[in-house]
This record gives structure tokens, sequence and C-alpha cells, in this order.
């Protein structure tokens, strides 16, 4: 899989942003904060951007620290 | 100049405070929570940074539980606006702040009951007496930590027990106590924690909040405003989520960067040490003004039961006069009067003329101290 495929994740808002890419990092993933892809969501705030090849593994981390998620969207 | 004013506002501040503040104008100043572009994240960073920081100095049990404010009567407003409804019990003590009574005063209107425990003339507090006053519709036990009149502590921890054994909560006001003197929020039983940043947490005016915890369900907690939160904007409800279902516009990006270089310096110099200094200070202090006839020195006379604030009064010289002197005369700055907190006065029986009032920090030194004690010996040998 490229390294340029991305995967977005949708969180409540920039502080659980901040939150997920700190828990994410700890355990050595890459990660972004973005504005949310209009064609996501119309919320103003932002998402943590991943690569898609590390999804499986932010979700496991994610979940085991009770980081509720509102989505995942691959970017084409 | 010796600036005995602290139980008010804190100064000086440590100067990593005004470097980190200069520091976010310089640098980041963007909107925090809005907007993806690099200083907005930053900006977002430093946000979540400070509740990293407000949680650990309190062992809060979650950052995103911390609903920031411009100070602590915002606060407590919350904290109290936002749990009780009309119905509702709530008991309170005798030696609250203005912040806490008024508010309260207001649901009062409004149908809330309310209790208020009288305080012995040393401000000292009883949790029987706290347990007496529970009724079957007790919902709230809303108590300051520490007067801000005679620094007399109160038993929180002992009061928070008895919360937890009738199922009730417990908001606690920090004003006085938080930064100098340890607080933690589980040990201490404490549900809501209202904190302000300007004073011994060393950080800027405009910078404070509510801790809310796990017992608390936000759900059932109404916001004091709504608006935007950078969340959820496709929702023209307020989002259900902490911390912004609480807490609404922009934050004090600034201030916040402050408050946490003021925390930081805290945890530094350790606040053990500080307390210890206070502590001899506070004592000195004590000691030092009930040697001087006329003066008469209120609270427990004792520093290990109080924080570093004391009120005393020379008889014969309103406090106005003697906190204009002690300003003009000896360059000592200190509060005089009534310190927001009427009933407090009523309690120790100083209404309605109020008290001279020494609040210290760990910027003072014994010279300091010793000064305003030569000051206070001055101005009351004036007095025939």
């Amino acid at each position: 899989m490229s390294e340029h495929q991305y995967t977005i994740l949708l969180v409540y808002s920039s502080s659980y942003a901040v939150r997920a890419e700190k828990i994410l990092r700890k355990e050595g993933i890459d990660t972004k904060m973005i504005p949310i892809p209009r064609h996501i969501s119309s919320n103003c705030g932002v998402c943590v951007r991943i690569h898609t090849d590390d999804v499986n593994d932010a979700l496991e981390v994610l979940d085991n620290s009770n980081l509720p998620l509102d989505g995942v969207y691959n970017l084409d | 100049m010796i600036y005995l004013d602290n139980a008010a506002t804190s100064w000086p501040k440590p100067p990593s405070v005004a470097e980190a503040m200069t520091d976010f104008m310089d640098h980041i100043g963007a909107n925090p929570g809005r907007a993806g572009h690099r200083l907005a994240v930053k900006a977002g960073q430093l946000v979540y940074l400070a509740r990293e920081a407000v949680a650990e100095i309190f062992h809060a049990p979650d950052p995103l539980r911390i609903v920031f404010g411009y100070n602590i009567t915002e606060s407590l407003n919350l904290g109290l606006k936002g749990i009780l409804n009309p119905g509702d019990h709530v008991i309170t003590s005798s030696m609250e702040h203005n912040s806490m009574i008024r508010p309260l005063r207001e649901l009062q209107k409004y149908g809330v009951e309310l209790s208020i425990v009288k305080c012995d003339v040393e401000g000292r507090l009883s949790p029987s007496d706290v347990e007496a006053q529970i009724r079957s519709n007790t919902k709230l036990i809303a108590i300051t930590h520490a007067s801000n009149v005679v620094g007399t502590l109160i038993p929180i921890r002992d009061i928070g027990a008895i919360c937890r054994k009738h199922d009730i909560l417990m908001l606690v006001d920090t004003a006085q106590s938080a930064g100098s003197y340890p607080i933690d929020m589980q040990r201490d039983n404490i549900d809501l924690l209202g904190f302000t940043g300007h004073k011994s947490l060393c950080g800027p005016t405009g910078t404070g909040g509510l801790i809310i915890g796990e017992r608390v369900d936000e759900k059932q907690m109404k916001p004091l405003i709504q608006g935007g939160t950078g969340s959820y904007s496709e929702h023209e409800e307020q989002p259900f989520f902490l911390p912004d279902a609480m807490e609404s516009g922009t934050l004090n990006g600034v201030g916040l960067a402050g408050l946490i270089a003021g925390i930081e310096w805290i945890q530094k110099e350790g606040l053990d040490n500080i307390r210890h200094h206070d502590m001899m200070l506070t004592q000195q202090l004590i000691n030092g003004l009930l040697q001087i006839p006329k003066c008469i020195v209120y609270g427990t006379h004792d520093a290990r039961k109080q924080t570093s604030t004391v009120s005393f009064n020379i008889k014969g010289m309103a406090s106005s006069e003697v906190g204009l002197r002690l300003d003009e005369e000896y360059d000592i700055l200190c509060r005089i009067g009534l310190h927001c907190a009427p009933m407090a006065h009523k309690t120790i029986g100083t209404f309605p003329n109020g008290t001279v009032r020494f609040g210290i920090s760990y910027f003072n030194t014994n010279d300091d101290i010793k000064r305003a004690i030569e000051a206070v010996a001055g101005l009351s040998q004036e007095i025939t």
C-alpha cells in the first residue's frame, strides 16, 4: 500500500483530536491534525489523519483508551 | 514595596508566566479548537496541555472534564446553577465568599432550598453540624476549602465522605487554597472543584475553571452559556460531551499559556516547600501581631490550620485608614474591608467594619513580614 494513502479518524472535538494524537504517537503511529474534509463532514473542527496502513493498530489503541470515534474514512 | 494582597491576586508571578504568554502572542496566537491550520492546531494543543496541568495538580479524573472559564466566580455559578433545580436542597457554610452565597441566594428565588451551617468565631466548621442539615432532597454541599477572610481551612475530606455516605455531591471553592495547599480531588472526595488561576496557581487573571468529577452526570447538568465550540458545527444544539457541553466561545489561549507556566513553576518548587514557607511566614506574622497591644488578630492563630491569609484590626483605627497609611507611609499593599464576604465577617464578629487582611505568597520574605509587623506596631502606637 502506498505511503500516501491516508485515513481520517473523526472525533468529537479538537480536544479529543489532541488526545487521540497523543495516544497514537505514544504507540509510534504517525499522525497529523487537519481540517475535517468537507465531503466527510460540515463540522468546522479538526480530525486526525493517519496512514491507512496503521488503521487497524490505531483503532485498537484508541479502543483500549476508551476514546470515542465519530467515523473512519479512507481518503482517495 | 511589600505586596501583601496575594489572597486577592498573587504578585509578582514567576518570570516564566509572562514569558509563556509573550511566546503565545508572538508565535501561536491563533484560535484554539477552530480551523485546522498549524497555528490553530498548536493553540489547541496548548489548551490541552493546560487541561493536563490542571488535572495533574488536583489529581482530576480526566483532563476533558475540566471546563475553563475566566475565573472561579464563573465556575461556582456553573457548578451551582448547573446542578441545582427548584425543589433541591443545598448546604453551605457561613464563611463563604459572595461568589458562592450570591448565586445561592439567586437560586433560592427560584425554589432551591438553602441551609447555611454556622462556623465558629475562628471560622471552623464541624462536619457533624453539616451532616445534621442533610434532608431527603439534599443534592449538594457547596463549601469553601479555606476562608478568604481568616484563612481557616475547612475539613473538606470529612465533609466529602459524608456526601458519599448520603449519595450527595460536594462542590468545593478552592480559590484560597489551590496552588498553596495540597488538594487531591479523589482523596478529598470532591465532585465539583472550582479553581481560579490568578491567585496561588500563579497564572494571570482571566483564567479559572470547574472540574467535573465522575460521580456527576454531565448530561443532567445545565451549561451557563451556549455557543460555538468548533465541534458538531452542523448542529444548532449544544454538543453533549465535556468540555464542549459547558465551554462555549473562544478560550483564553494566552492566559492558559501563562497558567501552564504557573503550575509548572509550582511543581518545580514543590507544593510541600511552598506550603512550608507560607506556614513559617504566617506564624511569624500572627505571633508578631499578637505582641502588639491594641491589635486584634482573627482566626485560629495557628498557621497549620489555615492558609497564609491573616486578618486583624487596630482598636480605635478604621481598617480603611490602616490600609491607606500602610500604602502611603510604609509602602505596604494589603486589602481592607469586607473582602466580598459579609457573612464571614458576621461569623467572626467584624461586620460591617471589616478587617485589614495580609495575604502572604511564596515571594514574600521574613524581612517583609518583620517590616509589616513593625508598620502595624507603629500605627497602633498613635492610638491613645
